[in-house]
C-alpha cells in the first residue's frame, strides 16, 4: 500500500500540490500529540503536572442540530458564496493574511509592537520552564479578567500547597509577544490553571452616565388617529 | 450600551446599560515593510476536490496523484471569500430548501440520550414586564469563584439620576456582605440569561464594589463548573 501526504495548506502556497511519499507508519494520527507538561515552584517545592482542558462538553456532553431533508435524510452543511454559484465544503475556508499588493504574509513575518511602534519581544512558552509561584491574588484581582481557557492539573501535593490561595503568574502556551495572566488555586481537591486577559472595570458616579444604543428601527406605528365613529 | 432590564430585592426595576470592559491587547502585529496587511478568507478546497470525489473520478488515486495534479482546483483555490451563508445539502449533493432542524443531545461519553425538535430561545435580558431577578441566593465570593468558571462579565452602568441610586443600593449592599448574588431571567426570574436569540445561555451573579460616592456593578456570567473532569 501507498502512501501520500498532499500539500494542501495554503500557509504552504508554493509547495501547493507536491505529493510527499511517505512509509507506514511514520506518520501519527491526530491527536496523538504528547501531553506538556508545567512545572511550578512554590516555597522552595517544585511540582509538576499535565494540563488537561475543562470544557463543557467534557462535563455535560454536547448538542449537535442535525437537518434532515424532505426525504427524512441527513443532510450536510455547505457555504455557498454570495452569488449562489460557488458551493464549499465544510473546511475547505482558511484564514490567511495578504499584504497590501495581495501578496502571501506568513504569520512568522509579522512583529508584535505596543502602542508606541516599539517592537515586543518574545516570550518563551511556560511549558519547559519552572513557574515561581509568589504572592496570592485577591478575590477581585482574580475575578476581574476574561478567562480563555481554564485546565485541570492533577497533584494532589500541589493542590494541598496551594491551600486557599489565588496564586497570580505570567502564563504563554505558546512562545509569542503577549503573554497572558495565569492564576493557579486548588477547587475540590483538584489544581485549576485559569488563562486569561485583565478586565478594566472602572468605579463609577453619579456624573458619568451611560447611553443606551438606539433601539432597532422598528415597524412605524400607525397614527394614533381618534375613532370618533365608537362614540 | 446594551440595554439590560433589572429588578432589584424589593422588585423595582429599571433600564439600565452594560458593557464589556476587556483591556485593549498590548500588542499590535505589524510587517517589518511598514505594508499594511490585512486577513483575508480563503477557499481551500471545493467538493470536487474532496477526496471521496477523488477517488470516486480516479479508479487508481495514487497514480493519478502523481501523473497530475486531481485535487487541485486551479480555477477556484485561493480565491478570496466574503459573505458566505450556510446551506444544507442533501445525500446528492443539492441544495436542500426545505429542512427539519432537530437537536441530537450527547452524554460526555458521546452516547446520544435524546432526539427533540429545534426550538427557538428569545433574548430575555431587556423584556418588558420580566426583568433580570434576585434569587435570593448568595454565594461568597471566595466560594464562588472555586464553583464556577465565570466566562464573561459586563460592567453595569447607570443612565440617570434613579438609576445611579439604584445601582449604587445594590454594589452597596453585596460590598458589604463580600457576596455575589445570583439573578435569573423569564417569567419566574429563576432561568438563565439569553443575551441574543438562539445564544448561549447563562447563570448571571452580581457583584458589587463601592468606593466613597462611586460604584462598580459587574454581571458576571457562566456556563461551566470548576468541578474535577470524569474520567481523565
Amino acid at each position: 500500500m501507498r502512501f501520500y501526504i498532499i500539500a494542501r495548506s495554503l500557509r504552504a502556497w508554493g509547495d501547493l500540490g507536491k505529493i510527499y511519499p511517505v512509509e507506514a507508519g511514520t506518520f501519527k494520527a491526530k491527536g496523538q500529540i504528547m501531553a506538556a507538561t508545567l512545572r511550578f515552584k512554590l516555597k522552595g517545592t517544585e511540582y509538576e503536572a499535565v494540563p488537561v482542558k475543562l470544557e463543557r462538553k467534557k462535563l455535560y456532553g454536547w448538542t449537535d442540530v442535525v437537518a434532515t431533508d424532505a426525504s427524512g435524510e441527513a443532510c450536510r452543511t455547505a457555504q455557498v458564496d454570495p452569488d449562489g454559484e460557488l458551493l464549499i465544503p465544510p473546511g475547505a475556508v482558511k484564514l490567511g493574511i495578504l499584504d497590501e499588493d495581495g501578496a502571501w504574509v506568513e504569520r512568522s513575518e509579522l512583529v508584535a509592537v505596543d502602542a508606541d511602534g516599539k517592537e515586543l519581544p518574545i516570550v518563551p512558552s511556560s511549558f519547559g520552564q519552572t513557574i515561581e509561584l509568589g504572592e496570592t491574588a485577591t478575590s477581585e484581582e482574580f475575578l476581574d479578567h476574561v478567562w480563555k481557557s481554564v485546565y485541570q492539573l492533577d497533584n494532589a501535593e500541589l493542590a494541598s500547597a496551594l491551600g486557599d490561595g489565588i496564586y497570580p503568574f505570567t502564563f504563554n502556551y505558546r512562545a509569542d509577544a503577549s503573554p497572558e495572566d495565569g492564576f493557579l488555586l486548588a477547587a475540590g481537591g483538584k489544581v485549576f490553571l485559569f488563562d486569561g486577559e485583565k478586565s478594566e472595570f472602572e468605579f463609577i458616579g453619579l456624573e458619568e452616565e451611560g447611553v443606551l444604543d438606539e433601539p432597532a428601527a422598528e415597524p412605524e406605528a400607525e397614527e394614533d388617529e381618534l375613532d370618533f365613529s365608537m362614540m | 450600551m446594551r440595554k439590560l432590564h433589572l429588578a432589584n430585592e424589593k422588585k423595582r426595576d429599571a433600564e439600565i446599560g452594560f458593557e464589556s470592559r476587556k483591556a485593549k491587547p498590548l500588542a499590535t502585529y505589524v510587517l517589518k515593510s511598514g505594508k499594511a496587511h490585512a486577513s483575508v478568507r480563503l477557499l481551500k478546497s471545493t467538493f470536487a476536490t474532496e477526496l471521496d470525489a477523488l477517488a470516486k473520478a480516479n479508479a487508481d488515486l495514487a497514480a493519478a496523484l502523481e501523473a497530475g495534479d486531481p485535487e487541485i482546483d486551479m480555477e477556484q483555490e485561493g480565491r478570496k471569500l466574503e459573505g458566505l451563508s450556510k446551506v444544507y445539502l442533501s445525500a446528492d449533493g443539492k441544495v436542500a430548501y426545505s429542512v427539519t432542524l432537530s437537536e441530537h443531545v450527547h452524554a460526555p461519553d458521546g452516547a446520544e440520550k435524546e432526539v427533540r425538535a429545534l426550538k427557538d430561545t428569545p433574548a430575555n435580558i431587556a423584556v418588558d414586564g420580566m426583568p433580570i431577578r434576585w434569587t435570593g441566593k448568595m454565594f461568597p465570593k471566595d466560594a464562588a469563584l472555586r464553583k464556577f468558571v465565570f466566562v464573561r462579565s459586563y460592567q453595569l452602568h447607570h443612565v440617570n439620576g434613579l438609576t445611579y441610586d439604584f445601582l449604587f443600593d445594590m454594589a452597596k449592599k453585596l460590598d458589604e456582605a463580600k457576596s455575589m448574588m445570583l439573578v435569573g431571567g423569564g417569567e419566574k426570574g429563576t432561568g438563565p440569561l439569553v443575551f441574543s436569540a438562539n445564544g448561549s445561555a447563562y447563570r448571571g451573579f452580581l457583584e458589587g464594589r463601592v468606593k466613597g460616592e462611586k460604584y462598580v456593578l459587574i454581571l458576571r456570567l457562566t456556563n461551566l463548573e470548576l468541578k474535577e473532569i470524569p474520567n481523565v
